[in-house]
C-alpha cells in the first residue's frame, strides 16, 4: 500500500517538475493530451519518452509548437509508465517538465556512438567532467540499436567504460538506459536537446543540490553451478568449460534456445556473474546478468547483450523468475518507502527493462503497475521501457539486464 | 553431465554428485518457470479477443465521433495484439479489388488515402515462415511487412490487416487460430460503424419529422391568413345580397359581385391546389432510376442551370470539383434537382456581391459530402421556424416555392438515396447545406477530375 505522508518529511509543494502520460495513435493528439495534463506551465527543460510508432519529427514539431525553443531531451521508448498507467504498444508519450531552474540538469551530447561507443562515452565524460560536481547525479540516455540487419547494439558497457575513463577520477552517480522503439529491438532514437538523432548519447548533469537514491529490482535466480568462460570474443561467448557454449546451455537446461531462428532474443535464461564471495548466500544485488541476444547454431556460440564478460569470468545460468521479479519490486518499493529522506523526492524515474513487461515475460502482473501501486502517489513518477539499464553497482555504475532501476531525485536543502 | 565415475577422491565424487543434482534441479526449475510463463502468455492471447471486443464496443458510445472510430479501433488492435503496423482499408467500389487505406498505424510508409490494388482479396489470410504458399497479389503491399494477418468482408468492402517485421521475440508467428482475432476486430468495427450510421439516421429522421411539423404548421397558418379574408369577402357579399335583394339589379353591380365571387373562387381554388400539391409532394414516393454518374458532371450541370439566377441576383456562384474523380449511385435528375434546390435557396437569400459555392469531397469515414455554402445572406436560409411577417404577407402560391419547400424536396430526394441532408445557419450570416451520401452509394474512379 502507498505510504501515508511522512510526518518527519518536509512537505514542499512540487513546483520542481510536472509529469504527464498519454496514449493515442495520433502524434498530435497524444502531445496535446500530455500538454493538457502538464497544465499552463513554462518549462525550463522537457524530458520526453516517445513510443516508437510515433514519428519523432512530428512529435518534436508538436511539442515545439506548444513549448517553443524549450530544450527537449529523451527519445524513443518501447513503452512508458506514469500517472498510474503504463503501455508498450509504441503509442505512448511520457513527459517530465522541469520547472524550477535549481534542479534543471545541464545537457551534454555526443553523436559519435557509431564510430566507437567507448571513445564516444569517454569524450562525453571529458566534456562534462569540468562542470559536474563531485558525486553529481548524471542521467545517461542513448539509442540502443546500432544496426538492424544484422542486429547490432550500441553496447552500454563500452559507453559506460569509456565514460568512467573520461571522468578522470571524478565520481558521479550515473544512472541511465538504452532507448528502443519497441519490444523487438527494431530501432531507437534520441532527442538530443535540439533535434532527433541516431547513434547519440545524451548526459544530463544535475546541479549539486540534487541527490539521487537508486533501488535496483531484479528477477533472476541461479539454476546452475559455476562455469568458466573459456573462449569469448566481445559479446560472443564461444565456450563454457571448454565446450561449445550453446551445447552446454541447451544440454543443461534440456531446452532449445530461441523459438524460430537463431536471431531470437532468448529470455529463457541469462548468464549471471556473481560479485563478491561466490559462496555467500543468494543475493540478487550481487549479480550482473546478461540477456542472450541470439544463438549461432553453426558455431555453437551465443551472443550476449553486452560484451563485458571476459575469458575466465565464472558465470551461472540464471532463470528468469517472474515471482521473484514481482517480489523484488515489492521489496524495492518497501525499501524506498522505509528510507524516508528528510525532504520528499521531487521526481521518481523508473527505467524498466522491456523484457519485464508482462507480454514479454509472461508475468501474471505488470511489475511496473505493482511499483506504481506501492509508491507514494504524491511523488511524480515517470518511467520508460528500456533496452538496458545503467545503475550504481558497488562504487561503480554498470549496465544491467532484466532489471528495473528506480531512482528518486531529491533537492537537498541549502 | 557425465557421472565422472573415474574420480577416485570421495569428496570430489560427492562434490560432483551435488553439482549434478544442483544442475538438474535448476534445469527443472527453469523449465517449470518457462512453462508457467508460456501458459500465462497463451492465456493472455486467449483473452485478447475478449479484451478487444470489450474495448472496441466502447466506441459505440454516443460521444464517439464516427470518423474517429477507425483510428481508435486500430489503436485497440495494436495495443492488444502488440503488432508493428495495422491498417483499415475500404474497397471502392465494393468488388473492384481497389482498396483505399482509411486508417493506418505504425509507420511513415503507410499513407492514409493511399490506393492499393488487390485483385483477389481473400476473406482471411496470414503469412508465416512456416507457410509456403504465396500470398495473393497486392496483399503484402499494404503494410510492406513480411508477416501479416488479414481479414476482408466482401459485402461491405472493408478489410483489416495487421503485420510484424519479424516472428521473433514478442511477435509470435501468425497462425490459422488468429482468424478469430482479426475477424472479430473487423466485424466489431463494422458493427460499431453500422450502429453509428443507424444512430445518425434516427437522429435525421427525428429532425425531419420535427421540420415537417414546423412546415406543416407554417403552411396551415399561412393558409388560414389567406383563407379568412377570401371567405369573409364571400360571406359579406352573400349577406349583402340577402339583406338588399334589389342591390344587384343593375348590370354594374351584378358584374362587380360576379367579379368578386370569381376572384374569391379562384383564390380558394389556388389555395386548394397548393394544399394538394404540398400534400402530394410529401406523400408521393419517389421513383428512382439509379445509376453510377460522375459527381463532377452533376455539379457542372447545376452550375449551368443556376448561372442565370446568380447573375440576376448579382451573386458570385462558383464550383469546386472533387480532387479525385468520384461517381455516385443516384437518380440523375432527382439528385440534380436536390442540389439545384439547395443552390437555389442560397441564391435566393444571398445578398448582392456575396458568394455561393458548391463543392464536394470525400470525408474521413468514406462518405461523399456535397456542400453548398453561402458567404453572406440577407436572412438565414436554413432556419425552420415561425414565418416572418414577410412570409405572412405572401400568397400561399409564393410560399410553396420558397426555401422551406425546396429544402423539403431536396431532403426527400437525398433521404431516398440513403443520404443525409444537414443544414446550418450561422448567426454571423452565411449558411451551408451538406448532402452526405453513404460509402456504398459512392466510388472512386481512376484518374483525377
Amino acid at each position: 500500500m502507498p505510504s501515508s505522508p511522512a510526518t518527519d518529511q518536509t512537505e514542499v509543494p512540487n513546483n520542481s517538475v510536472h509529469v504527464a502520460y498519454a496514449i493515442h495513435y495520433d502524434t498530435a493528439t497524444v502531445v496535446e493530451r500530455c500538454c493538457t495534463l502538464l497544465g499552463q506551465i513554462q518549462p525550463v527543460l522537457l524530458l520526453v519518452f516517445c513510443g516508437g510508432k510515433h514519428d519523432p519529427a512530428a512529435a518534436l514539431a508538436a511539442l515545439r509548437a506548444v513549448y517553443g525553443a524549450t530544450p527537449l531531451v529523451g527519445g524513443s521508448a518501447a513503452g512508458a509508465i506514469g500517472c498510474g498507467e503504463l503501455g508498450y504498444s509504441g503509442m505512448e508519450l511520457g513527459i517530465v517538465a522541469f520547472l524550477a531552474s535549481d534542479v534543471v540538469p545541464r545537457i551534454h551530447v555526443t553523436h559519435n556512438l557509431l564510430a566507437g561507443e567507448a571513445q564516444a562515452g569517454e569524450a562525453l565524460a571529458r566534456d562534462l567532467a569540468g562542470q559536474a560536481a563531485d558525486d553529481a547525479v548524471v542521467l545517461l540516455f542513448f539509442d540502443s540499436v546500432a544496426s538492424t540487419v544484422p542486429l547490432r547494439l550500441h553496447y552500454a558497457s563500452a559507453i559506460v567504460e569509456g565514460f568512467h575513463a573520461g571522468l578522470g577520477g571524478k565520481t558521479v552517480n550515473l544512472i541511465g538506459g538504452g532507448l528502443l522503439t519497441d519490444l523487438n529491438l527494431s530501432d531507437g532514437w534520441v532527442f538530443d536537446g535540439e533535434g532527433v538523432s541516431k547513434h547519440a548519447a545524451v548526459a544530463l548533469v544535475f546541479p549539486p543540490n540534487v541527490r539521487a537514491e537508486t533501488v535496483v529490482m531484479h528477477g533472476c535466480r541461479p539454476v546452475s553451478s559455476f562455469m568458466e568462460i573459456t573462449r569469448i570474443d566481445g559479446a560472443v561467448v564461444h565456450e563454457l568449460d571448454g565446450e561449445a557454449a550453446l551445447t552446454v546451455i541447451e544440454r543443461m537446461l534440456g531446452l532449445r534456445l530461441g523459438s524460430t531462428d537463431g536471431s531470437d532474443l532468448s529470455l529463457v535464461a541469462t548468464l549471471g556473474e556473481k560479485h563478491g564471495d561466490p559462496f555467500a548466500p543468494y543475493d540478487e544485488n550481487a549479480y550482473v546478468n546478461r540477456l542472450i541476444l541470439g544463438a549461432d547454431r553453426a558455431s555453437g556460440s551465443i551472443t550476449l547483450f553486452e560484451p563485458d564478460f571476459r575469458r575466465g569470468t565464472r558465470v551461472q545460468i540464471m532463470a528468469r523468475d517472474n515471482a521473484l521479479m514481482l517480489d523484488s519490486v515489492r521489496h524495492g518499493t518497501a525499501a524506498v518507502r522505509a528510507r524516508r529522506p528528510a525532504v520528499k523526492p521531487f521526481l521518481s524515474l523508473y527505467i524498466d527493462c522491456a523484457g519485464r513487461a508482462s507480454a514479454r515475460s509472461g508475468a501474471p502482473l505488470e511489475e511496473a503497475g505493482l511499483l506504481m501501486q506501492d509508491l507514494d502517489p504524491s511523488v511524480p513518477l515517470l518511467g520508460f521501457y528500456s533496452g538496458v539499464e545503467i545503475a550504481p553497482f558497488g562504487s561503480y555504475s554498470r549496465p544491467l539486464d532484466w532489471t528495473g532501476v528506480l531512482t528518486s531525485l531529491t533537492r537537498v536543502p541549502a | 553431465m557425465s557421472s565422472q565415475a573415474g574420480i577416485g577422491n570421495p569428496y570430489e565424487r560427492e562434490l560432483q554428485y551435488y553439482r549434478n543434482e544442483c544442475n538438474d534441479l535448476g534445469a527443472r526449475l527453469l523449465r517449470l518457470q518457462e512453462e508457467q510463463s508460456q501458459a500465462f502468455l497463451e492465456a493472455r492471447r486467449s483473452r485478447t479477443v475478449a479484451r478487444l471486443v470489450r474495448e472496441a464496443y466502447r466506441f459505440a458510445e454516443p460521444n464517439q465521433a464516427m470518423h474517429d472510430i477507425g483510428g481508435a479501433l486500430l489503436q485497440v488492435v495494436v495495443e492488444t495484439a502488440l503488432c508493428d503496423r495495422a491498417a483499415l482499408l475500404r474497397e471502392e467500389p465494393p468488388g473492384s479489388g481497389r482498396f483505399l487505406v482509411a486508417h493506418a498505424i505504425g509507420g511513415t510508409s503507410i499513407e492514409a488515402d493511399e490506393v492499393i490494388m488487390i485483385p483477389n482479396p481473400p476473406g482471411f489470410f496470414f503469412t508465416s515462415s512456416l507457410r509456403l504458399d504465396r500470398p495473393p497479389a497486392g496483399l503484402l503491399d499494404v503494410l510492406r511487412l513480411p508477416f501479416i494477418l488479414w481479414a476482408y468482408d466482401r459485402s461491405s468492402g472493408h478489410a483489416l490487416v495487421i503485420g510484424n517485421r519479424s516472428e521473433g521475440n514478442v511477435s509470435r508467428p501468425f497462425e490459422s487460430g488468429d482468424q478469430e482475432l482479426i475477424e472479430t476486430a473487423l466485424f466489431v468495427y463494422l458493427d460499431v460503424l453500422y450502429r453509428k450510421h443507424a444512430e445518425g439516421q434516427l437522429r435525421q429522421a427525428k429532425q425531419s419529422a420535427e421540420e415537417a411539423n414546423v412546415i406543416q404548421a407554417r403552411f396551415l397558418e399561412t393558409l388560414s391568413h389567406r383563407l379568412r379574408p377570401t371567405v369573409e369577402r364571400i360571406v359579406t357579399l352573400v349577406q349583402a345580397m340577402a339583406c338588399q335583394p334589389g342591390m344587384a339589379s343593375g348590370p354594374e353591380q351584378i358584374e362587380a359581385a360576379t367579379q368578386q365571387l370569381t376572384e374569391s373562387s379562384h383564390e380558394l381554388a389556388a389555395l386548394a391546389n397548393d394544399a394538394l400539391r404540398l400534400a402530394t409532394t410529401r406523400e408521393q414516393s419517389l421513383l428512382l432510376d439509379v445509376q453510377w454518374i460522375d459527381l463532377a458532371d452533376t455539379m457542372r450541370r447545376v452550375l449551368r442551370s443556376s448561372y442565370l439566377a446568380s447573375v440576376k441576383g448579382g451573386v458570385e456562384l462558383s464550383v469546386s470539383l472533387p480532387k479525385r474523380s468520384v461517381s455516385i449511385c443516384v437518380d440523375r435528375d432527382s439528385m440534380h434537382r436536390a442540389i439545384q434546390a439547395l443552390v437555389g435557396v442560397s441564391l435566393a437569400r444571398a445578398l448582392p456581391s456575396s458568394a455561393v459555392k458548391l463543392s464536394a469531397g470525400r470525408r474521413g469515414d468514406g462518405a461523399v459530402e456535397i456542400l453548398v455554402s453561402c458567404s453572406v445572406e440577407g436572412a438565414p436560409a436554413y432556419t425552420p421556424g415561425i414565418p416572418t411577417s414577410d412570409d405572412a404577407d405572401r400568397t400561399v402560391s409564393q410560399q410553396a416555392g420558397t426555401s422551406a419547400d425546396r429544402l423539403a424536396v431536396a431532403r426527400r430526394i437525398v433521404e431516398a438515396h440513403e443520404g443525409v441532408l444537414i443544414t446550418e445557419s450561422r448567426l454571423s450570416g452565411g449558411s451551408q447545406a451538406r448532402i452526405i451520401l453513404p460509402v456504398h452509394m459512392t466510388r472512386d474512379d481512376t484518374g483525377f477530375a
